[in-house]
């Protein structure tokens, strides 16, 4: 019973990773209406430079703070520099230009750190066990990763509903010809959405480090994870990426413990289920 | 719904229920309708080309192969504008299918092949059902969590697969024709096998020339260019593109079965890694025919030979190659060719004037 516990409560922090990744690539599909193919590299990007300032200032804190401003500086000039011509094409093109991308830094990434991985030491501060009261005791860390991702999650929503901005970009995900035709500067928005996904993938990044070290192609793998959790929530839902990116997480987690050599494949026999009978995912519009 | 029967293709000329969708696809361009029977004659060249210059067989061989299935993908991104990001799944599939045939059953090519071929249409049934219902970015998404699912299943199911391991050890397949016998053995008889693989690849080359020139073929592009208008004109879209589909895995199991008899082995590496080198030979032989891909198969296998050698990152100038590619020659290296020169002579020839 303790192990089922403590492996629920691992599940919920992977799939707090997962949910970063999702609603980044949510909000981007939204508003951009295109897939970034290039989100899991850029999350690798972002626990690299994570990797390299945490070994530089001996600590995660300082990196929390630069690396995901700098992600969403490059962000924002990848959005207009090659992202922008793919605008008025097929929607196919900025999915493959995406994809080109990937490759480049992935490959960029090897040339420069090698294709082993590195390790990302964890914050001394958090350096400590806590009890619950239920299952074993777990590392602080795994829990301000949960906290941090659920800071991040209230601060989106707020600011999607809460703040002008956020206004203008749900009223331009639903429909951005009537945006721009009420003078908005759209393209504005569209350069800010996708500087705050590729932020957001970089948190992930950042939190990722001192659990799994680093290495060329850690954001290959979760990035279909990723794919999958947006496929069962629903493309475009926001609470629904929330929802099946924990369920996920929870569900390989637990399926780890009693049957390990099928948690790689639950998370798709999960969305086969769910696109055979459900194809606009768990909480999608229609 | 309509009926979709195809009759025999004519010479190209749009007929009968065809004709609407036709128009729809032709008027928005990108068709491939300058170039559709001489690109036969062009895969002819280029084999000749590719045997008489390439100096290691293996590669030779490996040109035709990975070529025929570039090109069935692209009757998926280039004719029906639907981006799979798992080829590599029939691919694999064919694999192993002709490899468990040959380690199993008997040693005939034949029944390899066509056990490859055959068992991957049956499942690109299933798996084009769940991934076709939901098109564009979902298709892309869902068809790289099945190959990514395939990628998991051959690792695990160690019985069947030799997980890590692979296959190894396949024995030369046999070849019967009426009359006589001939082992095809790519290392000591390099010569036979390409001639084989170049027969086979030109065969199913043409068919699917023939598959994108008939009335369906039509339906599929005048659907990439505007499903809402293909279907208001009384197609059954999904059905035309799920039988694309089913056609494009049937290619690449056939593919990957030839893979497997050409290396005698099949395991997790090359064959489950290659969805995104197969889609990156599409873009950059180019979309608009069948030939494109073909010439970006060999293209890329040359690159590939020559500065993996000399530099260890060579995917980075890959990368960067493709993301040019995209971005200011969407058309890839045939397209270069064929619509981009010309219309620079022409201008030249204006000018000169």
């Amino acid at each position: 019973m303790d192990q089922l516990v403590s492996q629920l409560l691992l599940g919920l922090v992977s799939g707090a990773l997962l949910v970063l990744l999702a609603l980044g690539l949510n909000l981007i599909f939204g508003l951009l209406e295109f897939i970034n193919f290039s989100h899991g590299a850029l999350y690798m990007l972002g626990a690299y430079l994570t990797s390299y300032l945490a070994t530089m200032t001996g600590d995660l804190w300082l990196a929390l703070l630069v690396v995901p401003i700098a992600m969403a500086v490059l962000g924002a000039a990848l959005e207009r520099t090659i992202i922008r011509p793919m605008y008025g094409r097929d929607q196919v093109d900025a999915l493959l230009l995406t994809f080109g991308l990937t490759y480049i830094l992935i490959e960029g990434v090897r040339l420069v750190a090698g294709s082993g991985g590195r390790r990302v030491p964890s914050p001394g501060l958090l350096d400590f066990q806590v009890d619950l009261g239920v299952g074993r005791p777990l590392p602080a860390y795994l829990l301000f990763v949960v906290l941090v991702v659920g800071l991040v999650v209230a601060g989106l929503w707020l600011f999607l509903q809460r703040t002008n901005v956020g206004l203008i970009v749900r009223a331009g995900i639903r429909d951005h010809v009537m945006i721009r035709a009420l003078g908005v500067r759209f393209d504005r928005y569209r350069t800010l959405v996708f500087a705050i996904g590729v932020a957001v993938a970089g948190i992930a990044g950042v939190l990722t480090g001192p659990i799994t070290g680093v290495y060329p192609e850690m954001g290959a793998d979760i990035l279909i994870l990723a794919f999958v959790v947006v496929v069962v929530g629903g493309m475009g839902s926001f609470w629904g990426a929330v929802v099946a990116g924990l369920l996920i997480g929870v569900l390989v987690s637990v399926t780890t413990l009693y049957a390990s050599i099928y948690a790689g494949i639950v998370p798709f026999v999960l969305m086969i289920l769910v696109m055979t009978f459900r194809p606009r995912g768990l909480l999608g519009a229609t | 719904m309509t009926d979709l029967r195809t009759p025999p293709a004519s010479d190209g000329t749009p007929a009968g229920t065809g004709a609407a969708a036709v128009t729809i696809a032709r008027t928005r361009g990108a068709g491939p309708a300058r170039w559709t029977w001489g690109q036969l004659a062009l895969l002819v060249v280029l084999a000749v080309v590719v045997m008489f210059t390439v100096p290691n067989p293996s590669l030779a061989i490996g040109m035709l192969v990975y070529g025929l299935w570039a090109a069935g993908l692209n009757l998926l991104v280039g004719y029906g504008g639907l981006v799979s990001f798992g080829h590599a799944l029939p691919f694999a599939w064919g694999g192993y299918a002709a490899g468990l045939v040959l380690l199993h059953v008997s040693t005939s090519a034949w029944l390899a092949m066509l056990v490859a071929a055959g068992s991957m249409a049956v499942l690109s049934l299933l798996v084009g059902a769940v991934c076709l219902r939901r098109t564009e970015v979902y298709f892309s998404m869902l068809t790289l969590a099945f190959a990514q699912l395939g990628f998991f299943i051959a690792l695990q199911w160690d019985s069947v697969t030799r997980g890590d391991d692979g296959l190894s050890g396949i024995p030369v397949p046999t070849l019967w024709l009426p009359g006589v016998t001939i082992e095809l053995n790519a290392l000591r008889d390099p010569l036979t096998f390409f001639l084989f693989t170049a027969v086979v690849v030109l065969v199913v080359f043409a068919a699917m020339v023939l598959y994108t020139e008939s009335p369906m073929g039509r339906v599929l592009q005048a659907i990439r260019e505007n499903e809402e208008r293909a279907r208001g004109c009384g197609y059954n879209t999904r059905l035309v593109q799920l039988a694309t589909f089913v056609v494009a895995g049937t290619v690449a199991g056939l593919a990957g079965g030839l893979f497997a008899m050409l290396n005698n082995f099949v395991g997790l590496q090359p064959y489950w890694l290659l969805s995104g080198v197969v889609l990156i030979m599409v873009i950059l032989g180019g979309r608009s025919s069948l030939f494109g891909p073909f010439l970006g198969a060999v293209v890329y296998l040359l690159l590939e030979s020559s500065l993996s050698r000399s530099f260890a990152s060579w995917q980075l100038i890959v990368g960067a190659i493709f993301v040019v590619c995209v971005l200011a020659f969407p058309q890839g290296l045939w397209g270069l060719v064929t619509q981009t020169l010309p219309s620079l002579v022409r201008r030249g020839r204006r000018t000169a004037r």
